[in-house]
């Protein structure tokens, strides 16, 4: 499976990832596979607590204490083309460190708390360029305000010596993703990047990310409980639910085409602005307990489709359904799509 | 900065002026004054006190003037540099504070020092390994230098000192320094006795400040501007340095403003005990017979002593964190 290394940036398979707390072991996750293509933006989405989050830290070992990756590869094409496996460091290590913020930089949900508020912001984005790019005092400072002005912000010279709390929401979080793309890195994860952010100003700083990945070829992973965001945005979508990926398909066929029924809950929950008028309806019951997974499909006890027994007692495997369209689902079990070329 | 200075020092004028009259009123509260003290002590040593010597000793001091009056002539004088006269020394306030004070304030900055010093790394390091037999030691430890009274830890310090190491121990000097000019040989001297009343005084305020350091690290190890450090690839001790211990210390660092009155004052049954010769025991025999001007000056001159620390600690505060400095 690794063969598909050489067209992704980054390729996970069957990442588990548990919590151990004195209560007891959550599985937060249950064998994620997913994959960012080189300069392609895939969007990861889901509700709170399906492990979106959980799935980047562990990409850049940013976990808890608490947490372990107990199965499950994640491989990272390095800058000069060797393939590594992230799983195989310690957080800690130099290796490690080097490809966290030099190679994969990651933008937070928010800006306000997501910065130091006694440091400058010039402090905070040249500590990016004195350990990444190896700059001195002088170039850091020319470059960081180039930096914040290649992401919007106006008197760049004079506003690089500020505190953050002197900034708005918005204008943070264009100091954040300054302070990402400093290290000219090659993957950027964007954590809910505007969650926090007023509507206006969401949709100024996604085209700015948008712009960036653009410009400087980047690979990027959107995370968001919002299918309206990635809709603009990214090439791929992965849905999950609960530990795992339910449905990964190109951005127009989630839309279209959505096979897996949480899918679809998910579609039917956004208010529709053309069209019949109807009913924004919500997928019943919540995410389960994460103690007390259920047997079998996950979803199933809030499946409006639900077939019976197997659902109930066997885990659906993840089949190709179309070009680049996954979905584990037993409604999708008969006929799969030809054995596909990978 | 400059205004937050100025408008800091500026509060200050006003807190003296009402803390030197309410300090008045409160050693003049008690019935009796000086001389009423003065006389039973005579009466009770078997002399005849004759009224009129007394109420020429009364007109001497002003005693029998209304108090407005006594705190105006007492306040007019403290500002000329004058603290008046105490009538159990039977010498002028100053030649008794000044030496008292400086040495209260080398005692109280040395045990200040020593808590910092000794609170900040373990603080640091129970937060960081929060939970760990480490951190339960020092928790531990941190608990029973709280528990335990300030005096007992005093003796048991003298008694080991004496005992097993053969020092001089109790009061600031050596007898043969006691009487003698400032020398050399006597801040040497100084020195060494410093240290007891040092780690007395300052044991309990560094088990307080343990907890203080601890919960704030655990507090700012949580928020997500760490998981953004984390996420630059920087080194963890640097990481950790730089941004939750910097911000973990601003709170740490108000605690000067409590901590320096606490110290002058809780340090008096310490000085006692270790017969140190600082303000504390000084002052207690000072409100026991009554001895108006030299309690006041010294409640002054404390109040001061404490606006000043306050005051330090303010500006420290503005110095390390710039939400405060751009208000």
């Amino acid at each position: 499976m690794t063969e598909t290394a050489s067209t992704n940036i980054i390729d996970v398979r069957d990442l588990q990832v548990s919590f151990f707390t004195d209560s007891g072991v959550v599985r937060a996750l249950n064998g994620v596979d997913f994959a960012i293509p080189h300069g392609k933006a895939v969007g990861v989405v889901g509700e709170s607590g399906c492990g979106k989050t959980v799935t980047s830290y562990a990409v850049l070992q940013l976990l808890a204490k608490t947490a372990k990756i107990t199965q499950g590869t994640i491989h990272f094409e390095k800058r000069d083309g060797s393939l590594v496996d992230l799983t195989q460091y310690k957080p800690d290590s130099s290796e490690m460190r080097r490809i966290r913020g030099g190679e994969i930089s990651m933008i937070f949900q928010e800006p306000m708390s997501s910065l130091s508020p006694v440091h400058t912001v010039y402090n905070q984005i040249a500590e990016n360029l004195f350990l990444h790019k190896g700059m001195n005092e002088k170039q850091a400072r020319e470059r960081t305000v180039e930096l914040l002005r290649l992401v919007g912000i106006s008197k760049a010279a004079e506003r690089l010596d500020e505190y953050t709390f002197q900034f708005s929401g918005g204008m943070r979080q264009r100091v954040m993703i300054a302070m990402a793309l400093a290290p000219e890195p090659r993957v950027l994860i964007a954590d809910e990047p505007t969650t926090a952010l007023d509507v206006t100003i969401q949709a100024q700083v996604l085209k700015l990310i948008k712009q960036m990945q653009e410009e400087f070829s980047l690979s990027l992973m959107l995370i968001t409980h919002d299918l309206g965001v990635v809709a603009h945005m990214v090439d791929q979508v992965y849905v999950m639910y609960r530990g795992r990926v339910v449905e990964d398909a190109p951005v127009m066929e989630v839309f279209y085409n959505p096979l897996h029924p949480y899918t679809r809950g998910l579609l039917n929950s956004i208010p529709k602005l053309r069209g019949p008028r109807g009913k924004v309806t919500s997928i019943p019951g919540t995410v389960p307990d994460s103690y007390n997974l259920p047997s079998g499909c996950l979803f199933h006890p809030r499946c409006s489709e639900f077939i019976g027994e197997i659902c109930r007692r066997d885990v659906p495997e993840t089949r190709e359904v179309g070009p680049n369209h996954r979905v584990s689902c037993f409604l999708y079990n008969e006929e799969p799509a030809g054995h596909e070329e990978v | 900065m400059l205004q937050y200075l100025v408008n800091r020092v500026l509060m200050i004028i006003p807190t003296l002026i009402v803390i030197s009259m309410i300090s008045f009123v409160i050693i003049q509260l008690p019935p009796g004054d000086y001389l009423t003290t003065y006389m039973t002590r005579l009466q009770q040593s078997g002399y005849t006190v004759d009224q009129s010597e007394i109420d020429a000793l009364n007109r001497r001091y002003g005693l029998d003037r209304p108090i407005h009056v006594q705190y105006y002539r007492w306040i007019t004088g403290v500002l000329r540099g004058d603290f008046g006269y105490s009538f159990d020394w039977q010498r002028p306030v100053n030649q008794l504070i000044w030496e008292r004070l400086a040495l209260t304030l080398a005692v109280t900055t040395a045990s200040l020092f020593f808590s910092w010093v000794i609170a900040f790394p373990i603080g640091v390091y129970s937060a960081v390994k929060q939970y760990s037999p480490g951190d339960y030691f020092f928790t531990f430890l941190g608990f029973l230098g709280l528990a335990t009274p300030n005096f007992m830890i005093a003796l048991l310090l003298m008694y080991v000192a004496y005992r097993y190491l053969g020092w001089s121990v109790g009061g600031l000097f050596s007898p043969e320094y006691m009487a003698a000019d400032w020398s050399m040989g006597k801040v040497i001297d100084l020195l060494k006795h410093l240290w007891i009343p040092m780690v007395v005084v300052g044991t309990a305020g560094t088990a307080g400040l343990i907890r203080v350091m601890r919960n704030n690290l655990l507090d700012e190890l949580s928020k997500p501007y760490v998981l953004t450090a984390k996420s630059k690839g920087l080194k963890q001790v640097y990481m950790l340095f730089k941004y939750p211990v910097r911000l973990a210390i601003i709170p740490f660092i108000s605690t000067v403003g409590w901590q320096l009155p606490n110290l002058i004052s809780g340090a008096t049954i310490v000085a006692v005990v270790l017969s140190l010769p600082t303000a504390g025991p000084l002052l207690l025999r000072a409100l026991l017979s009554q001895d108006m001007y030299l309690a006041g000056s010294f409640v002054l001159l404390l109040a001061s002593l404490t606006c000043i620390g306050t005051l330090i600690s303010d500006v420290l505060l503005a110095l390390v964190d710039p939400r405060i400095r751009y208000e």
